[in-house]
This record gives structure tokens, C-alpha cells and sequence, in this order.
């Protein structure tokens, strides 16, 4: 649970990131 | 003390789970599975990766609205903001969704991402409803007057980007601004900040949940009268006009409503700026906002529009849905952790993204862009 915690400040930035990768799939896949 | 830290760690967790259980899923499930109703009741198919939406005109997976839901969701309400406004430049350049119908689409994800984080702020705590309702009251004028503009001054594609780049400009400038603001005060140990980081500080000393705010606390109402409310949170005290909140309320809803987005973006910086509200007094009053102007906006698109000039701009329903299930845990997930992430960084990092999206929509309706925005 403590590593829960540990990870919790850095969450919004690693989303972020996986957003960017999300949109870049979509722009070489369906563009 | 280390007994009750493992206490803390032991319990705390269920009663989440069993919350998330019990509140969240069910919503969660509810919304996804009216999206796909929604889909074979508008269009007859279920459209997605292979068969693009037709009144969006693109093609996009299915998990990806979803995601999309999830992630600007969960980003944008721990800093205090619906998904709009990060959701709508995404949804127009990545997902290439620009014509009218994104408007609503997007109204719709801002009606219904928020209902997450609102059940987690109340069981915070942060909720006061005394805060919300004048602003609230002209959110309800903002949303019946914005939809006329989106069909008159902002029918085109080339005025509307315009208009989202310069909201984007102002909601990135005003969150790369708030972020200095913050680290400013969390260092000159004056503010709810600095007493944030010194009680998350003194908890992780100790070895306890390393949240920054007090359990018991909550935002109260100490006087209403005169035309004035006065609020307390954490020792300090605010006084504010509510003729400021409602005229504040209708104005932000105007520029909203025509926009496709929350309001959050706009709200936040003026009451930030007039009154000096911290963010988690304005979630009391932002959240509730977000889902009033947003369903009145929903409902002049759908009824009010066609009824007085004929013309009808209808939601992508099963597009909204399907972002709207994935928004609504993403900001319940913001709601319980956001007392755990330091607003500073992140605040910085999502204004620079905003202001630059926001840059490049201004730019291309000057001097186009050699790429495709």
C-alpha cells in the first residue's frame, strides 16, 4: 500500500504520457 | 504510531473499494452501456475503429473515446477543471472531429464527467452548496444565450478553432501563472498551500497517509445575508458578492456554452483572482457548475435551438458516452488522489500544453500552418 502512495504524486504525469503514445497510434493508424 | 499507521493503511482501502464499488461502477457501467444504446438507437450500427461515426465523419476505436474520457478527466479535475478543454482540442486535431456536432459532443462529456469527482468531493467534504448556487443560477442564463453564438458568429470552422485556441491560450497562461503562484506560496509559508505541504510533510514524518488537507475538515457557510456570503475553510475566511457569482456565472457560461467546454477554465482564474479562493474551496463551487451550464447548454442545442431558429446541431450521442464512462472514473480517481499530488508541477506541465495547442489554433487563423491542426 506504502508503494501505492509513492507512485500517487507521479500519476498525472505518467496518464499524460500514455496520452501522448494514445495519440500518436491514432495518428499513424487512422490518419 | 506505528500501529495506527498500519491501521490507517489496513482500512483505508476497502471502504474505497466498496465506494468505487457502489457509486462508481455502477454510473461507470450505466453511461457505457448507454453509449452503445445510443448508438443503434441514432444510427442503427455501432460505429467505431471500422465504421466511422456519422455525424463526427471519423473513425476511432471505441476504448480510445474512452481513454481519452479517462485521461482528460483525471488531468484536468485534480487542478480544478473539467475535461472540456483539454478533451476538445484533442478531439478536433488528434481525432480530427471539427464540424458543429462537436460542440454538444463535447458539452456532453462536460455534463456527465464531473458527477465522479462531485460524489468524491462531497465525501471530502469540499462541497458547499451555499457557494454553489449563485454561480450556478447564471451558469443557467451562460447555457440558454451560448449555443446561439456557436450557429451565428462561430459557425464556421476557422472562427470557432479560433475562439477554443484563444480560450486555450488564456486556461494555459492561467495555469502556467497559477503554478508559479503556488510554488510562491508554498515557499514563503504563508497560505492553504504551505499549510498543505507542512501537514502532508508532518503525516509522512510520522507515517501516516501522506495526505495534505485534515480529514475533518470542510468548507462552511458562516454568513449569507446582505447580498454577501461569507465561507470558512482551514481558519480562513472569504467574502463574496453574489451578484459577482451570478454575473460571473453568466458570462463564463456564454463563452462555454458556445464552445463546447465546462466553464472550469475560466471560472477558476476569476474567482482565484478577485477573491483568492485556493482550489479546494472552488471545486465546491466548479463542479456543480460544470454539470448545471452543461445540461442547460445540452438542452438549448437539442430543443431550444430547433424550436426558435430551425436549425438542430444534435450530439455524436455514443462519442460522448463512451468518453463521458471514462471521464467519470477519471475524476473520481482525481478526487481521491488529488490531495496526494503537488499542484505545481502538474499545473505547469497542462498549461504549457494547453497554451501551445492554444498558440498554433491562434496562429493558423492568421497564417496557415504548414501541418494539419
Amino acid at each position: 500500500m506504502k508503494k501505492i502512495y509513492a507512485i500517487l504524486p507521479y500519476l498525472p504525469f505518467i496518464v499524460l504520457l500514455l496520452a501522448v503514445v494514445g495519440g500518436v497510434y491514432h495518428i499513424k493508424v487512422y490518419w | 504510531m506505528r500501529a495506527l499507521s498500519e491501521t490507517n493503511f489496513a482500512t483505508e482501502p476497502p471502504s474505497l473499494i466498496r465506494e468505487f464499488l457502489g457509486e462508481q461502477l455502477p454510473l461507470i457501467m450505466g453511461v457505457l452501456g448507454l453509449g452503445f444504446t445510443a448508438a443503434y438507437v441514432q444510427h442503427g450500427f455501432l460505429p467505431g475503429a471500422d465504421v466511422a461515426f456519422p455525424l463526427a465523419g471519423v473513425r476511432v476505436p471505441i476504448w480510445h473515446l474512452i481513454w481519452m474520457g479517462f485521461w482528460a478527466g483525471y488531468t484536468m479535475a485534480i487542478v480544478g477543471e473539467a475535461a472540456g478543454i483539454f478533451a476538445l482540442p484533442y478531439t478536433m486535431s488528434i481525432l480530427q472531429f471539427t464540424n458543429p456536432h462537436v460542440t454538444p459532443t463535447t458539452q456532453l462529456l462536460t455534463f456527465l464527467n464531473p458527477f465522479g469527482a462531485l460524489f468524491g468531493f462531497r465525501r471530502s467534504k469540499q462541497w458547499n452548496l451555499d457557494l454553489a448556487t449563485w454561480v450556478c443560477l447564471g451558469g443557467i442564463v451562460g447555457g440558454l444565450i451560448g449555443p446561439f453564438i456557436r450557429i451565428t458568429l462561430l459557425s464556421d470552422v476557422k472562427p470557432f478553432t479560433f475562439a477554443v485556441g484563444l480560450a486555450l491560450v488564456f486556461a494555459g497562461g492561467h495555469l502556467c501563472y497559477a503554478a508559479i503562484g503556488v510554488f510562491r506560496r508554498r515557499t514563503s509559508g504563508n497560505g492553504l498551500e504551505a499549510k498543505f505541504h507542512a501537514t502532508a510533510k508532518s503525516k509522512r514524518a510520522l507515517g501516516l497517509t501522506p495526505s495534505g488537507l485534515p480529514d475533518d475538515l470542510s468548507i462552511t457557510t458562516l454568513d449569507k445575508s446582505g447580498g454577501y456570503l461569507t465561507i470558512d475553510f482551514w481558519g480562513e475566511t472569504w467574502r463574496i458578492s453574489q451578484m459577482f457569482m451570478f454575473l460571473t456565472g453568466a458570462g463564463v457560461g456564454v463563452i462555454s456554452a458556445a464552445l463546447g467546454v465546462g466553464g472550469g477554465f475560466l471560472l477558476v482564474p476569476i474567482f482565484a483572482g478577485v477573491y483568492g479562493l485556493p482550489m479546494y474551496v472552488l471545486v465546491a463551487a466548479t463542479i456543480p457548475y460544470v454539470i448545471i451550464l452543461s445540461a442547460v447548454g445540452l438542452f438549448t442545442y437539442g430543443v431550444i435551438l430547433p424550436a426558435v431558429v430551425g436549425t438542430t446541431i444534435a450530439p455524436e450521442w455514443a462519442w460522448g458516452l463512451f468518453a463521458a464512462s471514462g471521464g467519470i472514473l477519471g475524476s473520481w480517481c482525481a478526487a481521491k488522489t488529488q490531495r496526494f499530488v503537488p499542484e505545481h508541477s502538474l499545473k505547469l506541465m497542462l498549461g504549457g500544453i494547453t497554451g501551445i495547442a492554444g498558440i498554433l489554433y491562434v496562429w493558423d487563423f492568421f497564417i496557415p500552418l504548414p501541418f494539419k491542426i
